[in-house]
């Protein structure tokens, strides 16, 4: 009980957190860095079921807001991957796989409107995940050490 | 057992209004991001042009930024009282009407490119929102020419669409003799695209490009860039031949700092 709202009051941070750091950290290339996924996927698999869903839902709706695409589009992803790497018990390493599908996730919803190929975004995307995802792990992983909200 | 249950479920609604909240109101996430984005300037502009200043022997560059922020609000006033001036002038002899307006300007301090993890559109946030008198849809300017429009208005900031974006269409007119009217649907940062041109017109190179007006959403007369190429045609579906022209944009749009938008 004391865990979940622990972890909900950190979840909360790390969110308005990510919300900054998506903003502040400019772009490779075409693609953003992927701070909001990355944090997703590792609350999915470090949180309780509970604290990861509602997580997924709100830095999905958050990275829907800030990117300017249409409602839901990310949400729906955000969760579907969280749920994948929850379900079947996968290695946040295989989560970096998600960063070019969620390019072309949302190169589906927005088609043409989108700047940039898409093969192209794909592939940068693929290095920039990677290293967001291991920063955001290292991170992420020393902290729930220091404050004992790891689910595990 | 039951003062248990009840707590897992208050704290489960409190969990879902948050998410609620998140889901349903645009602004929260991007005005969560904003005080951060403040900082950063903050220490970008009071810090780092002060240590930079320091190390350069000019202990008034803080200063001198504020200056050509003012500057550059003066030049784009002045440049439009010539233009209405001109206007004034040629609406009195031609219709003998006029009319004096006069605009206003929101200046605004870029704080971010793109936005997201995706990056989808070519966007810039800037620092002045609802609480300025920012509204969707206004044209926002620097003094070299025309940046974009504002897509969307949080309280504290902007979120605004380059003319580089597909999705801003701009109804533009070259200076000639018998002026011509096309539409500018993006490009890249260094060339833009002027489509349904007519056929067979000969337009001497870095003749420039203004926006005609029509359509409402921009003011006529803010300067879009020069023209480039000569006007060559393209195949357009089932329309047959569509003519186009490269123009080379007015405006840096990576090295933007400060704009301003209309009221």
């Amino acid at each position: 009980m004391k865990k979940d709202i622990v972890q909900l009051i950190f979840s909360i941070l790390v969110l308005v957190l990510s919300c900054a750091a998506e903003e502040l950290l400019p772009s490779v290339s075409v693609v953003g860095v992927p701070v909001l996924l990355s944090v997703a996927m590792y609350s999915a698999l470090n949180r309780t079921p509970i604290v990861g869903l509602l997580f997924a839902l709100a830095a999905g709706a958050a990275e829907d807001s800030l990117g300017s695409l249409p409602v839901a589009s990310s949400v729906s992803f955000f969760v579907l991957a969280c749920a994948i790497l929850r379900g079947f018990k996968l290695p946040l390493a295989l989560g970096s796989l998600a960063f070019p599908l969620y390019q072309f996730w949302v190169w589906v919803w927005l088609g043409s409107a989108m700047q940039g190929g898409i093969l192209l975004r794909m592939l940068i995307s693929i290095p920039v995940g990677v290293v967001t995802l291991l920063l955001v792990w290292l991170l992420l992983h020393w902290f729930d050490g220091k404050a004992a909200i790891n689910e595990k | 057992m039951k003062a248990k249950t009840t707590k897992t479920w208050a704290i489960a609604a409190i969990a879902v209004i948050g998410v609620f909240v998140f889901l349903f109101s645009k602004s929260v996430a991007i005005e969560s991001a904003y005080p951060f984005q403040r900082v950063k300037k903050w220490f970008s502009r009071s810090v780092v042009s002060r240590m930079v200043g320091a190390w350069e022997g000019a202990s008034a560059k803080a200063e001198n930024v504020q200056l050509k922020r003012s500057l550059s609000a003066l030049a784009i006033e002045n440049s439009e009282y010539e233009k209405i001036y001109a206007e004034n002038h040629r609406l009195r002899q031609v219709l003998e009407y006029s009319e004096n307006r006069k605009q206003e300007w929101i200046p605004a301090e870029v704080l971010s490119y793109g936005g997201g993890a995706v990056d989808a559109f070519k966007s810039i946030r800037v620092s002045k929102g609802s609480f300025a008198g920012v509204r969707e849809g206004a044209a926002v300017e620097v003094p070299e020419g025309l940046v974009g429009r504002v897509v969307s208005v949080t309280p504290h900031t902007s979120e605004i669409a380059l003319i580089t974006d597909p999705s801003v269409k701009v109804s533009c007119r070259i200076e000639t003799e018998k002026p011509i009217t096309g539409v500018l649907v993006g490009g890249s940062e260094d060339m833009l695209i002027l489509r349904f041109l007519k056929p067979n017109v000969e337009i001497l190179p870095m003749t420039k490009v203004y926006t005609s007006g029509l359509g409402g959403v921009f003011p006529p007369g803010i300067m879009v860039g020069a023209f480039n190429s000569s006007i060559e045609a393209t195949e357009q579906g089932i329309s047959g031949l569509e003519w186009r022209a490269l123009v080379v944009p007015a405006v840096n749009f990576m090295t933007l700092k400060d704009v301003f938008i209309r009221k």
